[in-house]
């Protein structure tokens, strides 16, 4: 690879132990810019402790973890991170718009009335023009976590890491929110690492897709995902590749829950 | 009817039912004065000077010392909040003190405070200090781990997020510890008034009933009371402004 294509997240054999139970164990991956990942793996196989070590919330007991060539020592600017638990990580004595603002603390060169026009125009873009000033809890599931989309891309991250962000909501919202991401990403050129414990959706989102082992896990195997884009609910998940690449992604990962 | 006319009506039946056995003759009336005659002394004596002072001496106390209380309070709650070894250094003796009744040490008190201003600070700030440190000592601990990390991935720093996250999610609660402190405070000081003996509302009732002025003492139950409700609305109001959304919140997930 040459240095110019030097990837913007690079993990290197890293290991990580929480409360003597080891949870990670010589895992190697690497994020291109502009690229979307899926992270995929049998339930309970650490995607969460993966996912808080690359964003610097913990950090790895040893192993090279680099995003845009520095070693991740802490949360690093140019990040952001969407939770599964969106409704909590919402502050209910903020409006949604405030909630929008309060994702731009490393904006530094921005005074209050740009980030206001910054937060509303992303408050449009993922469709909640009208609902600025309600406050979160005084819109539906689904919309609350378009606020958290909203506020994580506000902070215009290089990296948007997503954590299982729609494993709470229902089907059609679901449905919606995976297109608004992936219409989203392409506006923004957004590099996106997604986590989710469902296969349909680690390929219908992504560019490649990780196969994580159990635990301690680690990264079994990549598949670079064939589909064209934009993708469609309907066509791209009746593609015969998608039906391919998900018996693929399935059958490896109830091997490994049956050698568990 | 709406709410406030009910409530009216309610205090209007139990003036009438007091005036009623004043009247009566059921208690001595020189020990039981009607609601009437309570109302006339109190504004005559308002008007003569006395109870006025006492009245407004009493409330300042009560609200400077529930003031200083809370800010006090909260500083030690952030400190603990930011250093968990201040909170378990602290904890135990908090334990140790709190079951105290503030009047029991005002005896011990005037020794090293003397009768002035001093007496009633420290005796205030004590009382007071408790509900509110407990109440946002817990709150601080409680904040959602989901609501900090995010914080935290957004490039907060430790008292950004204490400023910004834990402490604005911890103020429904700490309201409840002021509340309780408000309360407190009007209690502690009156407690202390009586047993000093100088002024303020406490040395009022205690020199009025001493000396068998009964419309006066009751006068002065009636401005202590309406110190209380003072007190409390201005509480209210604070609230209001600080945790409104709050209210808003719980009244719209209890009507869903």
């Amino acid at each position: 690879m040459t240095p110019a294509m030097s990837p913007i997240l690079r993990a290197e054999g890293i290991a990580k132990s929480l409360g003597g139970a080891e949870i990670i164990r010589d895992l190697n991956l690497d994020v291109e810019a502009g690229e979307f990942i899926s992270l995929v793996g049998p339930s309970g196989c650490g995607k969460t402790t993966l996912l808080t070590c690359l964003a610097g919330l913990r950090l790895p007991d040893s192993g090279r973890l680099e995003f845009e060539g520095r070693t991740i020592d802490g949360p690093p600017a140019g990040m952001a991170l969407i939770f599964q638990d969106y409704s909590r990580s919402l502050l209910p004595w903020r409006r949604n718009i405030d909630n929008v603002i309060f994702g731009m603390r490393r904006l530094r060169d921005l005074d209050g009335r740009a980030k206001r026009a910054l937060a509303a125009e992303m408050l449009g873009a993922v469709g909640l023009t009208g609902f600025e000033t309600h406050f979160p809890w005084q819109v539906s599931g689904g919309m609350q976590q378009r606020v958290a989309i909203a506020r994580a891309l506000a902070a215009r991250p290089h990296l948007l890491l997503l954590d299982e962000p729609l494993a709470a909501v229902d089907a059609q919202t679901r449905a919606d929110i995976q297109d608004l991401l992936l219409s989203l990403a392409r506006r923004y050129k957004q590099t996106c690492l997604l986590v989710t414990h469902d296969v349909d959706e680690a390929i219908y989102m992504a560019d490649r897709v990780m196969v994580l082992s159990q635990r301690p896990t680690h990264v079994v195997e990549t598949i670079r995902i064939e589909l064209p884009t934009p993708r469609d609910q309907i066509v791209s998940r009746a593609d015969p590749a998608f039906l391919k690449m998900r018996e693929r992604v399935l059958t490896q990962i109830r091997s490994m829950r049956a050698a568990a | 009817m709406g709410s406030l006319g009910r409530g009216a009506l309610s205090i209007a039946g139990f003036l009438l039912f007091w005036e009623g056995i004043a009247r009566a003759g059921v208690v001595p009336g020189d020990h039981f004065p009607a609601p009437s005659l309570v109302v006339i002394t109190l504004i005559d004596e308002l008007r003569r000077g006395p109870l006025a002072a006492a009245f407004s001496i009493t409330f300042i106390r009560a609200l400077a010392g529930a003031s200083a209380a809370t800010l006090v309070a909260l500083a030690v709650a952030l400190l603990a909040a930011w250093l968990p070894l201040i909170s378990r250094a602290f904890d135990p003796i908090a334990e140790f003190l709190r079951p105290l009744p503030p009047a029991a040490i005002v005896p011990m008190a005037i020794f090293f405070l003397g009768l002035g201003w001093k007496l009633y600070a420290f005796i205030l700030i004590f009382a007071c200090f408790w509900p509110v440190y407990l109440n946002a000592a817990q709150a601080l601990k409680a904040t959602s781990n989901v609501q900090i990390e995010t914080a935290r991935a957004t490039g907060y720093d430790t008292w950004e997020i204490i400023a910004y996250v834990r402490l604005p999610a911890a103020l429904p609660t700490i309201f409840i510890g002021i509340r309780l402190a408000a309360a407190v405070a009007l209690i502690a000081a009156v407690a202390a008034e009586m047993i000093a003996g100088r002024d303020g509302l406490g040395f009022y009732l205690i020199d009025a009933g001493f000396t068998l002025r009964v419309p006066e003492t009751f006068a002065g139950l009636l401005a202590a009371m309406v110190a209380g409700l003072l007190i409390n609305s201005l509480v209210a109001a604070l609230r209001g402004v600080c945790v409104g959304w709050h209210d808003v919140m719980m009244r719209s997930a209890a009507a869903s």
